[in-house]
């Protein structure tokens, strides 16, 4: 018996990809037609051919209000879930996230201290973000390390810690600042209420360059996973390829944290759950897991809009409903799916 | 005589303050089946780890075919040497056949496309390794020994001159143990090198053309089994009383702890 390339498995990834492209659009398009005044879906499609002719309350709310905000979540989503399926694959760490190991709580001290400058009008808020988040990644990296290897539950644990320090800081510059910290403290309980276009184009060119860029590295990033003798002993540099994505992750991160606050357990949920449906293989899952945790995230975001209206659930809540029993399961199995 | 495949001169390396391996030095050739042995602790990993290129030594050189290891860049290194290191746990899903692909790494382009070329290296693998059954199985269903098979069937598809393995039977039972030394001997004959650690004597003793033997970090005896395992050798270093006898067919050494001699003698006695 011979085997050669596997065209059944590649057929049903090109199906999978098509449907999760299908369900993108259609969660999309949906979610901008439900809110507290809903849009019919013929007005949508009609403003969507033609916006410069869309007028009236509908036209208003589609185009400045819903959209805006509904892409923004589609690409929040999609980067926590390429930053998680990354800090998964080059820790070899099931339950990585970057909500859990800290690194959002360093982005939201990055972009904490840029707004305490007054630096936020110039777009270098996912600088200063990135800047936190690395540093707090490697914090955790350096108090973990343990002969040489990074066990699963100490980069937890040195999450945890780091996480917390970092946001006690957070909370102490922003008490301190004297500034209005109401608005502050809503934005970093991770909501997307009143986002508009200028936060989505400030997303969008890092969530689109990480994502190419995490892809670019994936099959390294399948190396990886065998440890990083054996990756070496295959032709790679296990460290180089692992601090790349670690760079990368933490840039993610820090551009969904500064436009959204801190969203929890996308990064960990959307991984597992596309590994499931169509396996392990970095050069898949992360387009996939890319497209999957703007669906999530959207129907989390519409959810948490509809649910208590006219009050407003931040989305971070609903996401770590949704997510911390799934950490406690992944906990008790401690093993990729 | 035939050539050197690997040479190790003047090797020294510490950890921190703790001096691992000190000034060995030795030369492996073509065609071998060396096993490496010596208690917890000797420095038989480091000294593989340093042989395969994956860890720098303090001083000294190793040489690959001729040239310092240094010269090598880490892709045309990965295509002469296999390394598969001890303990290997593994959580992530993939399918046995796509785990044995990433063997093809050295070889492939940067997003890991194999040609028909790659595709026949991984079919001799399977075959070789006895894996064909287990293709389509995921990784995280496999037992222990097959999944030490299935590591050294990525190794194979690697398709080095020489297979560079820590302890790979360790923690299998006598009959996984036998099959996989089994076709890593084999690789002998189709003009490969195996150097392979052991903490089981009489399996080094068994499979081995010529054995190392380390203590202490230093190279204390090397030469065919019957010079090496000795129970004067053993028992200095070992430090138990220690019995040698020939197995009738194959002439090797077998050793056995010697309970005559040793404190357990009174407990085994007992009337």
């Amino acid at each position: 018996m011979e085997i050669s390339a596997h065209s059944g498995q590649f057929k049903f990834r090109f199906v999978f990809f098509l449907l999760l492209v299908i369900l993108s659009f259609l969660t999309i398009f949906f979610s901008v037609a439900l809110g507290p005044v809903s849009i019919p879906f013929k007005q949508i499609v009609f403003d969507l051919i033609h916006p410069q002719n869309a007028k009236g309350v509908f036209g208003e709310i589609l185009l400045k209000i819903r959209l805006p905000r509904v892409l923004l979540g589609f690409l929040v989503g999609g980067t926590l879930a390429v930053a998680g399926a990354g800090l998964q694959g080059s820790l070899r760490n099931p339950l990585a996230d970057p909500y859990i190991i800290g690194t959002s709580s360093g982005a939201a001290l990055g972009a904490a201290v840029c707004f305490l400058l007054g630096f936020e009008q110039f777009h270098l808020v996912p600088v200063f973000a990135f800047v936190g988040a690395a540093l707090s990644i490697f914090a955790v990296l350096a108090l973990s390390r343990r002969k040489g290897e990074l066990p699963v539950t100490r980069v937890l644990l040195a999450g945890v810690v780091v996480g917390s320090l970092v946001w006690a800081l957070v909370t102490f510059l922003l008490t301190m600042s004297g500034k209005n910290i109401a608005k502050l403290v809503f934005w970093l309980m991770g909501s997307l209420n009143g986002r508009t276009w200028s936060d989505f184009f400030v997303l969008l060119p890092y969530a689109v360059g990480g994502t190419i860029f995490m892809m670019l590295l994936a099959y390294p990033l399948n190396l990886l996973t065998l440890g990083e003798e054996r990756a070496e002993s295959l032709g790679i540099h296990p460290e180089k390829i692992k601090l790349l994505i670690l760079l990368i992750s933490s840039l993610l991160t820090a551009a969904a944290v500064a436009v959204s606050g801190l969203i929890g357990f996308i990064g960990l949920i959307v991984p597992h759950a596309v590994r499931i449906l169509s396996g392990p293989d970095h050069r898949t899952l992360i387009p996939f897991s890319f497209l999957t945790g703007g669906i999530i995230l959207v129907w989390s975001d519409t959810f948490a809009r509809l649910v208590f209206q006219p009050a407003e659930l931040p989305v971070g809540v609903v996401t770590a409903l949704l997510g911390s029993p799934f950490f406690l399961y992944l906990l008790k199995r401690s093993q990729f799916a | 005589m035939s050539n050197s495949v690997i040479q190790a001169k003047n090797l020294n390396h510490h950890y921190d303050e703790i001096q691992a391996l000190s000034q060995i030095s030795c030369e492996i050739k073509e065609n071998e089946m060396v096993g490496v042995i010596g208690p917890n602790g000797s420095g038989k990993s480091t000294f593989l780890k340093i042989l395969a290129g994956i860890l720098n030594p303090s001083s000294g050189e190793v040489f690959l075919k001729g040239e310092n290891l240094k010269n090598y860049d880490k892709r045309g290194k990965a295509k002469l040497i296999s390394f598969i290191p001890q303990s290997f746990s593994y959580d992530f899903s993939f399918s046995v056949l796509e785990f044995i692909k990433m063997g093809r790494a050295p070889y492939l382009p940067f997003l890991g496309n194999l040609s028909a070329e790659d595709w026949q290296a991984v079919n001799s693998a399977l075959h070789k390794s006895d894996c064909l059954e287990l293709n389509s199985r995921k990784m995280t269903q496999l037992s222990g020994g097959e999944k030490q098979r299935v590591l050294l069937a990525q190794g194979f598809a690697q398709e080095p001159d020489l297979f560079i393995l820590d302890e790979p039977v360790s923690h299998l039972d006598i009959g996984h143990q036998i099959q996989i030394l089994t076709v890593l001997k084999k690789q002998i004959f189709e003009n490969k090198t195996v150097v392979c650690s052991f903490h089981d004597l009489n399996l080094a003793s068994l499979f081995s053309d010529r054995i190392l033997l380390f203590s202490c970090g230093k190279l204390t005896a090397s030469g065919a089994p019957e010079k090496v395992l000795t129970s004067e050798i053993l028992q200095e270093i070992y430090r138990i009383p220690l019995k040698v006898l020939h197995d009738f067919h194959s002439k090797s050494p077998i050793v056995l702890p010697d309970l005559v001699q040793s404190q357990f003698e009174g407990s085994k006695k007992r009337p």
